[in-house]
C-alpha cells in the first residue's frame, strides 16, 4: 500500500516541477520572439523608410541637375545660337565629356514652338519629326519645364525625357534631353538590399518607370495595390505576394507624379529572427530534457530518502512499543516480587522460630524430631529456591552484577548437557556435541550462563518432544565465542519469530512454563556484552546462537 | 551485645512478632512495631540502639520519610533497612540518610545476626553518649 | 580558586568525555586517573575536592581504593559509578564512606546534579574545618569573657605577651582561668602549632615530678625499666604550662630555674644535658612575694619566673562580667548536655552579682551545670541550683531597711555583709577556716579575728551538710 502512495507522490512531484519550470520557459521564450519580431518588424519599416526617402531625394536631385542643366543652356543661349546641328552636338559631346557619360542625357534636341524637330544631336534619327501633338510638347509650352513618365515613343525605347522651353525674343523654343534609362535605372536600384530586395519607380497610374527585379518589367503594371499608395510623403505597407511577405516604403517625387518604391522580403530581414527562434526552441528542448532528468532523479532520491524514514520510523516506533512493554512488565514483576517475598519472608521465619524452639529441652526427645528439622530444613532450602526466582526476577527490573569468572566455554556447555542427559534420552533425543578444540577462557558469568544454556537446551528438547536432535556447537571467531543450539525440531513461524523474547510470550499450553525463560536469557546475554540470533525454519528445526565476546579474564 | 536494644518495625505483623521472638530466644532485648508512627513513637519513649526499619510499608508514613525521623529523634541508632523489593535509588538514598546496612527480604537470619554485631561493634567502638 | 575533580576509569574514553563534559558543567579543573595506582599518586600530589570512581577496574577495583582513600584522609569525599548496580555494592560503597552512588548509564544532567551536591559537600566541609581550627585558636580567647575594663586589659595583655618566647606567669584567685589563659598565650603565639603541655604541680607527688619534668634514663633508679622522655621534651617547640608552680619543692625549683636560665635539661640518670626549645608558662594563686619573705620560695626562682606578669582578676572584682559569663557559661553548657538553652531567672542573677565567688568562674560553671539538669523548665531558679531562697536573696537583703544615719547603716550593712559573705564561704569550706582564708585571699588569723568580731562560729558549718 505504501508502494502506490509512494508512486503517486513521485508522479505529481515530477509533473508539478516540470509544469512550474518548463511553462515560464515556454510563455518566455514566446514573448521574447515576439517582440523581438515587433522591434524588428518598426527597425524595418523605419529603415525602409529611410532609405525610400534618401533615394528619393536622390533621384529629384538627378532629375533636378538635368533640369537645370538644360535651363542654363536655354536661359544663355539665343535661339540662332543653338539651332545649328554643329552647335548643338558641341554642347551635347562638352556636356558628356564633363560628366564621364554619367549625365546620363542621350540627345539632345531644339524643337520650335510649333513642335517641329528644329535640331538633333544623338544617335537616333528623329529629324523633321513634329511633337506638337505629344503631351510633354503641350506641357513644356505650357509650363515653361517638364519631366516627362517613360514611354517608348518614336524610338520604340522606354525613355523619359526632359524638356525646357526658351525665350528668344518673342519666340518660344523648347530644348529637349532624353535620359538614359540605364543610368536612371542603376540609379533607383541602387536602393535594393540583400538578394531579394527591390527598388523600383511607379507613375500614379501603377506603371513601372524602372525595370523591377522581383517582378514585373518596365511599362509594365505594378501589382502593387495602389489603394494603398495614399497620398503623403512616404508610405509603408506589408503585402503577401506568393505566401511570401513583402515590406514596401514609397516615397513619392516629381510633383507626386512617381512613387519610388523600396521593397525587402520578410525571409531575407527576419532571416536573423529564424535562426533566432530555432536555436530558442532547441534551448527551450534541451532546458526542458535537462529539468526533466534532474527532476526525475531528485525525485527518485527523495522518495527514497522518505521511504528509508518511514522505515526507520516504524523500526524505531516497534523498539518503543516493544520497551514499554518490557517496562510495564519490568514493573509489574518487580510488584509481584515484592508481593511474594512478604509472605516469603514470613514462612521464612517461622521455619526458623521452630527450628530455635525445636532445640528447646522439650522437644530433644521427641519422637518425630529428626522428621521435624528434615521437614524445616526443607522449607528453608524451598524459601531459599523461591527467594532466588524472586530475586532473579527483580534483576528484570534492575540490573544485578555479573561477576567476572574464568569461563571455559566448552566445559560449561557439557556440564550443563549431562543435568539435562537423562531427561533427553528418555525421550530418544540425541545431543551431538561439535566443539572447536581451542576455545580460550573468557571472563564472563559462569552461572549465569549456564542458566542460559539450561533455558535454551531444555527449550530445544521441549521443542522436539520426542525422537529427534539437539546439537551443540561452539567456535572461535576471532572477536567472538559462538554457541549454536540446535534441535530438528517443527521450527518457529516467521509471524512469531520476533516475539519471541518477549516476557510472557510462550508457545507451551498454558500452565506450563512461565514463558520469562527465553526474554531472562536475552537480558543475562545482554548484560555479558553478547548477543543471542534465532534461525528457524518450519519443519527443518531452530537454531539458536549465543555470541559472547572474546574478552580475556583479567590478571587479578 | 545483651543489653542493646533493637526496635524491629514491619507492617508484615507475622514477620515482625516472628523476628522478635528469635532474637529474644538468644537473649536480645527486642521490640516490634506494626507502622512509621508507632515507631517513632516508641522512639520518643526510649533509646534504642538499633532499628530494623522496612522501607515499602503501605499506607502513612514512606519508609525513607521514618528513617529520616529516626535520625533525627536518634541519631546515635543504627538503623537497618528491610525491603522485600527494592531500587539501588533507594538503598543510596537510604545510605545516604545514615542507615547502618540493608537485607533484602526474605532474609536470611544468621545474615541479619551478623548485621547485628557489627552494629553493636561500631556503637561499641564509638562509645555512648555520657551523661554529665 | 576552582575547585578540582578527579576522575578514575579504566577506559580512557570514558575519562576523556567525563573530563570534558563535567569541567565546563561544575566550574571545576578535572585531572584523571586511568587506575586506582594513578588516583593514588594524584591523590599525594594535589589536593583534590571530589573524587569519582568507577567500581569495576583490573588490578584495583572502585572499592579498594574507596578504602584506601578513606584510611588516608576520612572526610575526602568519594562518589562511586558503575554499569553494573546492585543494593549489595551500592551498600557496600556507601558502608565503605562512599558520598553517593551512580549507576550507568546515565543522563548528564543527573550526573552534574549529583556531582554539585557531593562537591557542595565537600567544600562545606572543607569551610567547617578552617572554621574549626580558627574557632579553635578563637576559643581560647572565648571562653576568657569579659567586656569590663578590667578584664579587656588582661586581654590586651594575653595578646602582647603571647607575640614574645618569654616565661610567663599568671596569678588569680583558683577558678578564675588561668589554665585558659595559659592556654590563650600559647595558641596566639608562634607556638602555637606545636605541643602544649600542661602539668598541675601540686597532683604530682614531688619525687615522681621530676622525673616527669625531666625524664629518665633506664636505670636512673628502681623500676626506671626504660628511658622515659620528659614533659620538657614533649613539649619541644612548642609551650609549657606549670600550674599552681607555688607549690614546687626547693628543689625543683632549684633545677627549673636552672632550665630557665641555661634553656637545658638534664634527665635522671643521665650524664648529658639536652637543649630545650620549650616556652614556660606558669600560673600560681598563693601570694609569692609572702612565700620568699617565709623562705619557701626562692627569690630568684620567682625573678625568673615573673618574667611577663598577668594577673586575673576575681570574679568578685569584675561584677560587671558575671551576666556576660553567666550567658556564655549557660550556652556552653547547655549545648555540652544536649539540652536547649535556658535563661537564668532574674533572682539568681541578683544572687549571683552579689554572692562572694570565692570559686569564681569555676564555681559558677559548677552551678550552672547543676542548674541545667536538674531545671525542669525554664528559666532556672534558684531551687535548681541548691540554692535557699531566702540566703540566696539576702544579698539584697543586706541592704534592705537600713537606718537613715550613715554609720549606724554602715554597721549594719557591714555586718550583714559579713554574716552572708563569711556563712557562705565557711559553708563552702566545710567549717575549714584555712581553707576558707585561702579561697578568700585573707591570711588565716585575719579571717579568724574577723570571724570572732561578727561573733561567727566555725564549728556550726563543720556539722553541717552544705
Amino acid at each position: 500500500m505504501k508502494k502506490s502512495r509512494y508512486s503517486d507522490l513521485r508522479r505529481d512531484m515530477i509533473l508539478l516541477t516540470m509544469v512550474v519550470s518548463i511553462t515560464p520557459l515556454i510563455i518566455l521564450g514566446v514573448t521574447i520572439y515576439q517582440q523581438f519580431a515587433r522591434v524588428l518588424e518598426d527597425k524595418t519599416q523605419s529603415q525602409l523608410n529611410q532609405l525610400v526617402r534618401t533615394q528619393r531625394d536622390a533621384v529629384e536631385v538627378f532629375l533636378r541637375e538635368r533640369a537645370f542643366i538644360l535651363s542654363t543652356i536655354v536661359d544663355t543661349h539665343r535661339l540662332e545660337q543653338v539651332n545649328a546641328e554643329e552647335k548643338l552636338w558641341e554642347f551635347f559631346q562638352s556636356i558628356n565629356r564633363r560628366s564621364d557619360g554619367l549625365v546620363g542625357i542621350v540627345d539632345l534636341g531644339i524643337i520650335d514652338s510649333n513642335g517641329n524637330h528644329l535640331a538633333y544631336a544623338g544617335p537616333y534619327n528623329l529629324q523633321g519629326l513634329n511633337y506638337a501633338q505629344q503631351h510633354w510638347f503641350k506641357q513644356t509650352m505650357s509650363k515653361g519645364r517638364h519631366i516627362s513618365d517613360v514611354f517608348m515613343g518614336f524610338r520604340q525605347v522606354p525613355h523619359f525625357i526632359i524638356a525646357v522651353r526658351g525665350q528668344t525674343g518673342n519666340q518660344s523654343w523648347i530644348l529637349r534631353a532624353t535620359i538614359d534609362s540605364d543610368i536612371f535605372n542603376s540609379l533607383v536600384r541602387s536602393a535594393q538590399t540583400g538578394k531579394r530586395g527591390d527598388a523600383f519607380i511607379v507613375n500614379k497610374e501603377g506603371i513601372y518607370q524602372t525595370d523591377p527585379r522581383t517582378e514585373g518589367v518596365i511599362l509594365g503594371k505594378a501589382s502593387l495595390d495602389l489603394t494603398r499608395l495614399a497620398q503623403g510623403d512616404t508610405v509603408f505597407f506589408k503585402e503577401e505576394v506568393a505566401g511570401k511577405t513583402r515590406y514596401h516604403a514609397g516615397a513619392w517625387l516629381k510633383n507626386n507624379e512617381w512613387l519610388l518604391v523600396v521593397s525587402k522580403e520578410e525571409q531575407e530581414t527576419f532571416s536573423g529572427l529564424e535562426a533566432g527562434r530555432n536555436y530558442e526552441i532547441l534551448i527551450l528542448v534541451l532546458g526542458g530534457l535537462a529539468i526533466l532528468v534532474v527532476t526525475v532523479f531528485t525525485t527518485e532520491k527523495l522518495i527514497r530518502r522518505l521511504e528509508e524514514a518511514d522505515m526507520q520510523a516504524s523500526q524505531l516506533n516497534a523498539q518503543l512499543v516493544q520497551n514499554d512493554k518490557l517496562a510495564a512488565l519490568g514493573k509489574m514483576a518487580a510488584g509481584i516480587a515484592h508481593e511474594i517475598n512478604n509472605p516469603l519472608a514470613v514462612i521464612g521465619e517461622k521455619a526458623g522460630w521452630m527450628r530455635d524452639l525445636l532445640q528447646e529441652e522439650t522437644f530433644q526427645h521427641s519422637e518425630h524430631l529428626d522428621q521435624y528439622v528434615k521437614s524445616i530444613d526443607k522449607i528453608e532450602e524451598h524459601v531459599e529456591r523461591a527467594r532466588k526466582i524472586t530475586h532473579n526476577m527483580l534483576g528484570f527490573a534492575r540490573r544485578m552484577e555479573p561477576r567476572l569468572d574464568d569461563v571455559d566455554v566448552n566445559a560449561v556447555v557439557n556440564q550443563t548437557v549431562d543435568l539435562l542427559a537423562n531427561h533427553a534420552r528418555i525421550n530418544n533425543i540425541s545431543i551431538e556435541k561439535h566443539f572447536q578444540d581451542d576455545i580460550p577462557v573468557i571472563a564472563s558469568d559462569q552461572s549465569r550462563l549456564q542458566q542460559v544454556l539450561l533455558n535454551l537446551i531444555n527449550n530445544a528438547v521441549d521443542a522436539i518432544g520426542k525422537d529427534g536432535q539437539v546439537t551443540l556447537r561452539t567456535r572461535n571467531t576471532g572477536a567472538f565465542v559462538e554457541i549454536d543450539i540446535q534441535d530438528n525440531g517443527p521450527g518457529i513461524p516467521k509471524e512469531i519469530q520476533h516475539r519471541i523474547f518477549d516476557p510472557f510470550f510462550t508457545t507451551k499450553p498454558a500452565g506450563s512454563g512461565t514463558g520469562l525463560g527465553l526474554s531472562i536469557s536475552f537480558n543475562i546475554i545482554q548484560q555479558l556484552n553478547g548477543q543471542i540470533d534465532l534461525a528457524s525454519e518450519p519443519d527443518k528445526g531452530t537454531t539458536f546462537t549465543i555470541r559472547l565476546p572474546l574478552v580475556r579474564p583479567d590478571k587479578k | 551485645m545483651e543489653s542493646f536494644r533493637i526496635l524491629v518495625v514491619d507492617d508484615e505483623l507475622d514477620f515482625t512478632e516472628t523476628i522478635v521472638n528469635r532474637l529474644k530466644k538468644r537473649h536480645l532485648l527486642a521490640e516490634g512495631v506494626g507502622s512509621g508512627e508507632a515507631a517513632l513513637e516508641a522512639l520518643r519513649e526510649a533509646v534504642f540502639d538499633v532499628v530494623l526499619l522496612d522501607i515499602k510499608m503501605p499506607g502513612g508514613m514512606d519508609g525513607i520519610d521514618v528513617l529520616r525521623e529516626i535520625k533525627r529523634l536518634q541519631p546515635e541508632a543504627e538503623v537497618i533497612l528491610l525491603t522485600g523489593h527494592a531500587s539501588i535509588e533507594t538503598s543510596i538514598e537510604g545510605m545516604k540518610l545514615g542507615a547502618f546496612d540493608y537485607l533484602l527480604k526474605p532474609i536470611r537470619f544468621d545474615e541479619l545476626l551478623d548485621k547485628l554485631s557489627a552494629a553493636f561493634k561500631k556503637k561499641a567502638s564509638l562509645g555512648r553518649p555520657s551523661l554529665p | 580558586m576552582q575547585p578540582t575533580l578527579l576522575v578514575v576509569d579504566d577506559e580512557p574514553d570514558m575519562l576523556q568525555l567525563l573530563r570534558r563534559s563535567l569541567a565546563p558543567d561544575l566550574h571545576c579543573h578535572v585531572e584523571t586517573a586511568i587506575s586506582g595506582a594513578k588516583a593514588l599518586e594524584v591523590l599525594a600530589a594535589t589536593h583534590v575536592d571530589l573524587i569519582l570512581a568507577d567500581i569495576r577496574m583490573p588490578d584495583m577495583d572502585g572499592l579498594e581504593l574507596l578504602e584506601l582513600i578513606k584510611r588516608q584522609d576520612p572526610d575526602q569525599t568519594v562518589v562511586m559509578m558503575t554499569a553494573y548496580g546492585s543494593i549489595e555494592a551500592a551498600v557496600a560503597a556507601m558502608k565503605q564512606g562512599a558520598c553517593d552512588f551512580i549507576t550507568k548509564p546515565f543522563d548528564h544532567e543527573t550526573l552534574v546534579v549529583r556531582l554539585e551536591k557531593a562537591l557542595e559537600r565537600s567544600l562545606l566541609l572543607k569551610e567547617n574545618r578552617r572554621l574549626q581550627q580558627e574557632c579553635r585558636q578563637m576559643d581560647s580567647f572565648q571562653d576568657l569573657v569579659g567586656g569590663s575594663d578590667s578584664m579587656k586589659q588582661v586581654f590586651e595583655t594575653i595578646r602582647t605577651v603571647a607575640q614574645t618566647d618569654l616565661t610567663v606567669l599568671i596569678t588569680g584567685e583558683s577558678g578564675t582561668g588561668k589554665d585558659l589563659t595559659a592556654r590563650a598565650v600559647h595558641s596566639l603565639s608562634p607556638r602555637a602549632k606545636g605541643p602544649f603541655v600542661a602539668v598541675n604541680c601540686p597532683t604530682v607527688p614531688e619525687h615522681i615530678l621530676e622525673s616527669e619534668l625531666f625524664g629518665y634514663h633506664k636505670g636512673a633508679f628502681t623500676h626506671a625499666v626504660h628511658n622515659k622522655t620528659g614533659l620538657f621534651q614533649e613539649a619541644q617547640g612548642g609551650s609549657i604550662f606549670l600550674d599552681e608552680i607555688g607549690d614546687v619543692s626547693p628543689a625543683i625549683q632549684t633545677k627549673l630555674l636552672r632550665v630557665l636560665q641555661e634553656k637545658e635539661i638534664k634527665p635522671l640518670g643521665s650524664t648529658r644535658t639536652i637543649t630545650v626549645d620549650v616556652r614556660i608558662i606558669a600560673s600560681t594563686n598563693q601570694n609569692l612575694a609572702e612565700k620568699i619573705k617565709r623562705g619557701e620560695f626562692r627569690e630568684d626562682f620567682y625573678y625568673r619566673l615573673n618574667v611577663l606578669p598577668i594577673r586575673l582578676p576575681a570574679l568578685r572584682e569584675h561584677p560587671d562580667d558575671i551576666p556576660l559569663i553567666a550567658d556564655h557559661l549557660l550556652a556552653k553548657h547547655c549545648r555540652k548536655l544536649n539540652k536547649s538553652l535556658r535563661r537564668l531567672a532574674p533572682e539568681v542573677l541578683a544572687h549571683f552579682q552579689s554572692r562572694p565567688w570565692a570559686g569564681n568562674v569555676r564555681e559558677m560553671e559548677n552551678l550552672i551545670c547543676q542548674g541545667i539538669l536538674f531545671a525542669q523548665n525554664d528559666p532556672i531558679g534558684l531551687a535548681d541550683l541548691g540554692l535557699d531562697p531566702q540566703t540566696a536573696t539576702t544579698g539584697q537583703a543586706v541592704l534592705d531597711g537600713l537606718p537613715q544615719e550613715y554609720r549606724a547603716a554602715k554597721q549594719q550593712a557591714l555586718r550583714r555583709f559579713n554574716e552572708v559573705f563569711l556563712g557562705d564561704l565557711l559553708k563552702a569550706h566545710r567549717g575549714n577556716v584555712t581553707q576558707a582564708a585561702k579561697a578568700c585571699g585573707l591570711e588565716r588569723q585575719a579571717l579568724q579575728q574577723v570571724l570572732r568580731r561578727y561573733g561567727i562560729g566555725a564549728d556550726a558549718f563543720r556539722n553541717e551538710q552544705g
